[in-house]
């Protein structure tokens, strides 16, 4: 079953009088539960993609449907309601808020959204990644494969229908960059969630369910509809 | 290929940061422009008040009223006075306060004497004139220039005759403005003259000519050459010697020690002026040194990498320095002639009241302490930034030494916790905001002082007529003339009730005697100074202080002369005890209240004062003469004062306790040639007496500067008065103060209406203050729009600095925004984050700058007078108020800007 889908999707950056095509009229659309790899080479748009399906930034051209609802006609407010209940985003640099502690960092989407945290699957979480016992410390006193965890944490702690990887492995060392694959692959397996994963690395994405291949901005390969 | 120097790389990276520099650019260019301003506007304001004094009471610094006892050589032996003009004075018109009289040439310099209308008289029969004097001399309309002007003149000690002259010019009013309302010894002599003849003019058949000195003093004048100079000419020429005050308020001796309260106040509000320069140079130092730390923190990598690849410190310093320095060199000329454009253009609209001057010795201390601070702000950030450990300045290290302090929360709301987290880890970034904050607050009350207080006290509100009576209490010895008709309560109510009337204050005084048991000398450095209640000690020691170098036996003799027409007196009325003469003041029971700050013992019962069994004495405890026999008394809280400041005569209450019984005797007659051709003997037994006997309720240990007391003054109220059954004769004094400023027909029914009033009454004349008063309220505009003016400035610039301080955070933290955001935080979750810490900012700098007002008003150095505090602690409020209002105005402004661009954008910012 279908979860999301797009059309015609392109995203051109201006610099100066010459336009660069970051991505080029992309259309896929994404199964409910499934785990996409998006791979391709440096400057192939693969992380251009991946913000544009989660609205993170505003495409060009085209469109992005969310359970049939098309994401760039929501205002602000709504994206960001959508986001902190429904998306799940993963960072290759982290991106926690250094001044709170991990257990903050995991909540905000939670506390943002006004609502009582669950406890009892905050805590799976927690010991499915193994971050208990650095829950009080601040990011920057944590490594960078345990920062990696705690932004996992914190994308899945709202029980979102997508969970949207931008090279999570880049930063870590090989040992890690498998942990935390493994983790991502195994919770969102558990839990159910749709699992959008960029990387470059091929070891990684032999591990998706699809692998999409992006050249110049376009899809160079598909391995397979899964809708 | 050109070196590459560091001032071209500053050049290079200024050119490339353009947005990031451009608050530290506008904050260096407001930061010199609002200091060199408000300079340049306190020097303009205070010149322009001082020649606005100068046109409307002359360039003189003193005068002394007809005293031909004295020669110009006298004065100039003296050695104060370096030029002297004269004002001859030959007749007065009557029933009038108006005088007819003519100019020498260092005279006319020194009065300046403006001609409205016309020109003023160039030969005999020439007459020129103030508009008010015609308006009082002729009811029925105004003549016109060139017209014949018969006027009924009564010479100096002579008798009428009549005179015609072609009237050629009206003249600016001056002639009241130099009579002191405050000196009751300045009506027995003739006034300045309100109509202006040529020096030419044939003398009147009778009568002679009187004059004024005008002098200018070698040296600006000080409380302590004003004690000595004016204790030499005061003893010759009792209330004929005055000084014009910086304020332009004109002292004599009686109310000496009332221009020492005056100058204090001057005194404390240039105190607060320097103090709030400073204040603002410390401000912009803060804003500066923020501006700074905020580019600093947004490049802490490039830092860091710099370091990393070898920069030493000093390199680091030298670097970004470089950059602050191009941007003062750029920013600063600008803003100080813009401030010079400004001020000059200020001076332009209100040239009465501001004159602009630019003076290098101002503008060039301006300038360095600018470069100073620049230097100090930029250096300080620039030090902490280029100390770190360029790794540490990487990963943020400095994070880790404080996370141990930090408790997890197990639910929070986002906005409260990130604005507590941020304040609580990074309390130097907020700290410039707040100091920010408490420094623009503070400045906001001083400046609220300065300007509020400043402007009333340069301007005070100036009533338009006075009624005062002709040679009030003029009778001989103890016995006071109080003329058959007095102004009543009737003309009182009428004067109340005529139209534009707002206020009219009335003053009794009465000349009354205590009976005491014994000999005091404590009233002599009073108004009623009396050698005969001195000891042979006493009045020896106090000729010698006077410079006195007769022989022991000469002063004995004239102490047995004062004695004996002492005792003459005593046996006269029949009196065994000591007679003290003193004045009896009535006050209202709303300032009796006020009076109770003043209370030295026992306790102020309004009933009793009322029932005329009680009355307050105003008799501080302890007074010390300074060494050179001054008058002027002051009190002294430590009596080990007295020997340090080497008192030649300390005076001690040993008269008047709470609980004492006093005597009151008055003794007055309605004959105003009483006891001028007749011994004292049969003056005492004609006059009429009447006796009271009261208890003294309480002791003032000082006089409030609102009642016009001696020390020795008995108070009671107007009902205790009459209880007492002491005569009530009329009022004394009559201020009259209208509701607004009146057109010139206006004031012509007004004066006719009050002339007429006054004149039902014996011996009472009408000052006419119109003029000043239309003057002083045209000022007043001008310097309430100026300060406007400059209050905008002031808070344009202050209210910017604390928002780019609290608001520069939004710059550097695009990426704190952009996680926020990806992880589903609305805007105004944001704006809260935000909004929260300026709330804490601004608070904190508000109490602050409350604490910090406090302390420093307390202070034995600056000791504010407690009427100021309210108007600083509304300023502090209505500025934080409007600071809060427009820092979240622009923060939504801000938050808008920065949320605008993707996610992405914010996040990859870094």
């Amino acid at each position: 079953m279908e979860i999301m889908h797009c059309e015609n999707l392109s995203k051109i950056y201006q610099t100066g009088e010459a336009s660069v095509f970051a991505l080029d009229d992309v259309s896929l659309s994404l199964a409910s539960g499934s785990f996409t790899a998006i791979t391709g080479p440096s400057g192939s748009g693969k992380s251009t993609l991946l913000h544009l399906l989660g609205g993170l930034d505003k495409p060009t051209k085209g469109t992005v449907y969310y359970r049939e609802n098309d994401l760039y006609k929501y205002n602000d407010n709504q994206l960001s309601v959508l986001r902190r209940r429904r998306f799940g985003f993963v960072f290759q640099s982290y991106n926690l808020v250094k001044e709170l502690t991990g257990y903050e960092n995991i909540l905000l989407p939670v506390m943002l959204d006004s609502r009582q945290p669950d406890e009892a699957y905050l805590n799976r979480i927690i010991d499915l990644l193994g971050i208990r016992d650095r829950m009080s410390h601040l990011p920057s006193a944590m490594s960078g494969g345990q920062q990696q965890r705690f932004c996992i944490a914190r994308a899945l702690a709202n029980k979102p229908a997508i969970l949207f990887a931008d090279e999570p492995t880049g930063n870590l060392d090989g040992k890690a960059g498998r942990e935390v694959l493994t983790l991502l692959r195994t919770v969102s397996h558990e839990l159910g969630i749709t699992l959008v994963l960029v990387t470059h690395d091929l070891h990684v994405a032999e591990q998706a369910d699809r692998v999409i291949k992006l050249e110049d901005g376009k899809i160079a390969g598909d391995s397979g509809v899964t809708v | 290929m050109k070196a590459l120097t560091v001032s071209r790389m500053a050049a290079a990276r200024l050119r490339a940061n353009k947005k990031a520099y451009l608050s530290l650019l506008i904050g260096i260019f407001l930061s010199v422009f609002l200091v060199t301003t408000l300079v340049l506007c306190i020097q303009g304001v205070i010149l322009g008040q001082m020649e606005r004094n100068n046109k409307r009471l002359g360039y003189e610094d003193a005068f002394l009223l007809d005293t031909p006892e004295l020669t110009d050589g006298d004065l100039a032996e003296m050695g104060y006075f370096d030029t002297i003009g004269h004002v001859y004075v030959s007749a007065g018109i009557q029933d009038t306060n108006i005088y007819l009289g003519w100019y020498d040439e260092t005279g006319a310099d020194l009065l300046g004497r403006q001609v409205l209308e016309g020109r003023l008289p160039e030969k005999a029969g020439e007459i020129a004139m103030e508009r008010s004097a015609m308006l009082a001399i002729r009811e029925d309309g105004q003549w016109q220039l060139g017209e014949e002007v018969t006027l009924k003149v009564i010479p100096v000690d002579g008798v009428e005759e009549e005179r015609t002259f072609t009237l050629v010019g009206y003249l600016a009013e001056q002639s009241n403005a130099l009579t002191n309302p405050n000196n009751t010894y300045a009506v027995y002599v003739t006034g300045f003259p309100a109509l202006l003849v040529s020096p030419s003019e044939p003398a009147f058949a009778s009568g002679r000519v009187a004059f004024h000195r005008l002098m200018t003093l070698t040296v600006p004048i000080s409380e302590e050459l004003f004690r000595t100079f004016y204790n030499r000419i005061e003893d010759h020429v009792l209330g004929r010697f005055q000084v014009k005050t910086i304020s332009g308020n004109l002292i004599d001796s009686y109310y000496s020690e009332y221009v020492f309260g005056l100058n204090s106040d001057a005194f404390v509000i240039a105190i607060m002026a320097g103090i709030l320069i400073l204040a603002l140079l410390l401000s912009c130092c803060v804003g500066i040194a923020g501006s700074m730390e905020g580019i600093l923190s947004g490049r802490s990598e490039e830092i860091g990498i710099l370091r990393a690849l070898g920069a030493t410190k000093r390199q680091i310093r030298r670097m970004f320095g470089r950059e602050s320095w191009l941007l003062a060199l750029t920013a600063a000329p600008f803003s100080i002639a813009l401030s010079c454009l400004f001020v000059w253009g200020l001076a332009l609209w209100m040239p009465e009241n501001m004159i602009f001057k630019f003076n290098p010795l101002l503008v060039i201390p301006v300038i360095v302490l600018s470069a100073a601070v620049i230097l100090i702000s930029g250096s300080i950030p620039l030090r902490r930034a280029s100390r770190q450990m360029p790794m540490s300045v990487i990963r943020d290290t400095g994070l880790l030494r404080k996370s141990k302090h930090i408790r997890s929360r197990k639910q929070f709301r986002v906005p409260a916790l990130i604005s507590k987290r941020l304040v609580r880890l990074y309390p130097t970034r907020l700290l410039g905001a707040v100091i920010l904050s408490a420094l623009m607050c503070f400045c906001a009350a001083m400046l609220s002082i300065v300007l509020f207080q400043g402007i009333s006290g340069f301007v005070p509100s100036q009533e338009a007529y006075s009624i005062m009576m002709q040679g009030n209490g003029s009778a001989r010895g103890y016995v006071s003339y109080l003329p058959g008709q007095p102004l009543s309560d009737q003309s009182l109510n009428q004067l109340r009730s005529l139209p534009h009337v707002r206020k009219v204050n009335v003053n009794r005084q009465l000349r009354v005697c205590v009976l005491l048991d014994h000999k005091t000398s404590y009233f002599n450095a009073g108004h009623y100074h009396n050698d005969a209640l001195m000891t042979l000690e006493e009045y020896t020691e106090y000729a010698r202080s006077l410079g006195d170098t007769a022989d022991l036996e000469t002063i004995r003799q004239r102490y047995a002369g004062e004695q004996a027409s002492y005792d003459a007196a005593r046996n006269a009325l029949g009196i065994s005890q000591e007679l003290v003469m003193t004045e009896l003041q009535t006050v209202t029971p709303e300032k009796l209240e006020l009076l109770e700050q003043s209370l030295g013992s026992g306790k102020i019962d309004l009933d009793a004062i009322n029932a005329g069994q009680e009355v307050l004495v105003v008799a501080p405890q302890i007074w010390w003469v300074s060494e050179s026999g001054t008058q002027g008394f002051r009190l002294i809280d430590d009596p080990s004062e007295a020997e340090r400041e080497k008192a030649a005569m300390t005076v001690v209450n040993d008269w008047a306790f709470a609980g004492q019984e006093l005597p009151i005797v008055q003794l007055y007659t309605d004959d105003p040639q009483a006891g001028t051709d007749e011994d004292g003997k049969s003056l005492y037994e004609s006059c009429t007496r009447r006796d009271a006997l009261v208890t003294i309720g309480a002791v003032l240990d000082s006089r409030p500067y609102s009642l016009s007391g001696m020390w020795g003054a008995v108070l009671t109220t107007e009902e205790g008065l009459r209880n007492m059954g002491l005569f009530r004769n009329g009022w004394d004094t009559i201020t009259i103060y209208l509701d607004g400023i009146v057109d010139e027909e206006t004031e012509k029914t007004l004066t006719q209406s009050v002339t007429a009033i006054a004149r039902r009454a014996e011996r009472f004349q009408v000052y006419n203050y119109m003029e000043s008063a239309r003057e002083n309220a045209r000022t007043q505009l001008q310097l309430m729009l100026l300060m406007g003016a400059i209050t905008i400035v002031f808070f344009a610039v202050a209210a910017g600095m604390i928002v780019s301080a609290v608001t520069r955070q939004l710059q550097s933290d695009g990426k704190r925004i952009g996680m926020l955001r990806a992880v589903g935080a609305e805007e105004k979750t944001i704006l809260r984050c935000y909004s929260g810490q300026v709330f804490i900012c601004l608070t904190l700098g508000m109490v602050l700058s409350v604490l910090v007002m406090a302390a420093l008003f307390t202070s034995s150095i600056l000791n504010v007078p407690a009427r100021y505090y309210p108007g600083g602690i509304a300023a502090i409020l209505f500025f934080t108020v409007c600071c809060m209002a427009l820092c979240a105005f622009l923060l939504r402004r801000r938050v808008r800007q920065v949320t605008r661009g993707s996610i992405i954008d914010n996040i990859r910012e870094l």
